[in-house]
């Protein structure tokens, strides 16, 4: 019985063995910590050229039936009756005076998409604020005939910023510093003085269109 | 209550840490280490005030090369409705994949003398969050945000001037940028152990 026991006593302590030398031998540890500070990245262009074809304004301003540049139907006032004004002469009185009115040249809205980004953790809070300003408005944007007319700036994320006044900061959750989020600058923009381009702003001559200022809020 | 180690293992434990205090020989050329305890054989890590605090992330190190000043575009617009829209596609360079932090020379090992001869030690090198995961570090504000940390380590055998063996280990660590969503103090425990063969 006694032998069994010691038998017994052995066999545990070769088990135990065989668990410490699966385990580790000596082990140290120690804290670490590692300071990941606010930081905020905005991307931009400094300097971006807007190309509108003769077609694209004109489609935008021409109404439905018209063909940029060549012809515009407008609809048949119907039957009017001839008048004899005096003696060998008809007149017959149409209707054709623009109507309908193309779009209104003072209002017209340009959506630059992607055109910013914006790459963010930490700051005062878990926010990040992109504002967009710029020159006194009404800006302008000279030609080489008159001028394009800047009324209004907003901004926005994603695609899409709507034009009009109120809409000139952006304020969003901190995306990170994986994916930059993206965001897009709408210029309301008056064509009525824009006679012959190219219209030239921006960095080419020192002029500013809009400027863009991101806080870690 | 059952401990989580074999009380083989906090034996030997407890005799290692009892040489290291009483002996303490010094290790040719070893670095100075904290802890004070130089131990004849077993495995120490270097410290400065009992931790290992990081060099803080810079932008520089994320940016690179590169700027956030993207430079010209030039875009069509096109019709959408009764406005003019384009599309400038900003394309954002990227960051750096990683931040790593290299901890040169951090531990060091002395084998035993009856194992001088049998090899280098298999020494293990794990990052711990505050909740213990592996792998990982804890945001110390939120300890419910964490970061991976993957651990590289190396290991150069040295002789002292007796030929007695020893080891001295490195460690890099790297971050990866995109899980970076929360700024702060990231916290946890670096362990190294030396197994057995």
């Amino acid at each position: 019985m006694k032998l069994f026991a010691r038998s017994l006593a052995i066999t545990a302590l070769a088990a135990g063995s065989l668990i410490a030398t699966q385990r580790a031998e000596a082990q140290v540890a120690v804290d670490v910590d590692i300071s990941l500070g606010g930081i905020t990245i905005l991307y931009y262009y400094d300097n971006i050229n807007v190309n509108i074809p003769d077609a694209v304004l004109a489609s935008l301003l021409m109404p439905a039936g018209c063909v940029a540049g060549v012809s515009c139907v407008v609809p048949s006032p119907g039957t009017i009756d001839a008048t004899n004004p005096s003696p060998g002469r008809l007149n017959w009185l149409g209707t054709v005076n623009g109507t309908p009115a193309p779009t209104d040249l003072s209002s017209i809205d340009l959506n630059l998409q992607h055109v910013w980004a914006v790459r963010a953790i930490g700051g005062s809070s878990a926010n990040t604020t992109v504002t967009i300003a710029g020159p006194a408005l009404p800006s302008s944007i000279a030609g080489a005939s008159g001028s394009i007319g800047v009324v209004s700036r907003a901004i926005a994320t994603g695609a899409s910023a709507t034009c009009g006044p109120g809409s000139t900061t952006a304020t969003f959750a901190d995306p990170g510093l994986g994916v930059a989020l993206q965001g897009s600058v709408c210029l309301e923009l008056d064509f009525s003085s824009a006679v012959q381009g190219p219209f030239i702003g921006s960095g080419d001559t020192g002029d500013t269109v809009y400027t863009l200022q991101v806080t870690g809020t | 209550m059952r401990s989580p180690w074999p009380a083989q293992v906090l034996a030997l434990g407890l005799a290692w840490f009892a040489v290291a205090a009483i002996a303490a020989p010094p290790i040719p050329g070893a670095r100075s280490f904290s802890a004070g305890l130089t131990p004849a054989t077993g495995i120490l890590i270097r410290t400065e005030s009992g931790r290992i605090t990081l060099a803080p992330l810079k932008p520089s190190e994320l940016l690179g090369g590169s700027s956030a000043r993207i430079g010209t575009r030039s875009v069509l617009a096109t019709v959408v409705g009764r406005s003019l829209q384009a599309n400038g596609s900003l394309d954002t360079p990227p960051l750096a994949a990683y931040i790593t932090r290299e901890l040169p020379a951090v531990w060091r090992y002395a084998p035993q003398a009856q194992r001088h001869g049998t090899g280098a030690p298999q020494v293990r090198v794990e990052v711990r969050s505050l909740h213990g995961r592996a792998g990982e570090l804890s945001l110390r504000e939120q300890p419910g945000i964490s970061i991976p940390v993957s651990v590289r380590a190396s290991q150069t055998l040295l002789r002292g001037a007796d030929g007695t063996p020893w080891y001295e280990g490195s460690v890099r660590l790297e971050i990866p940028v995109a899980a970076m969503l929360a700024a702060g103090t990231y916290s946890g425990r670096i362990e190294i152990s030396q197994e057995s063969p």
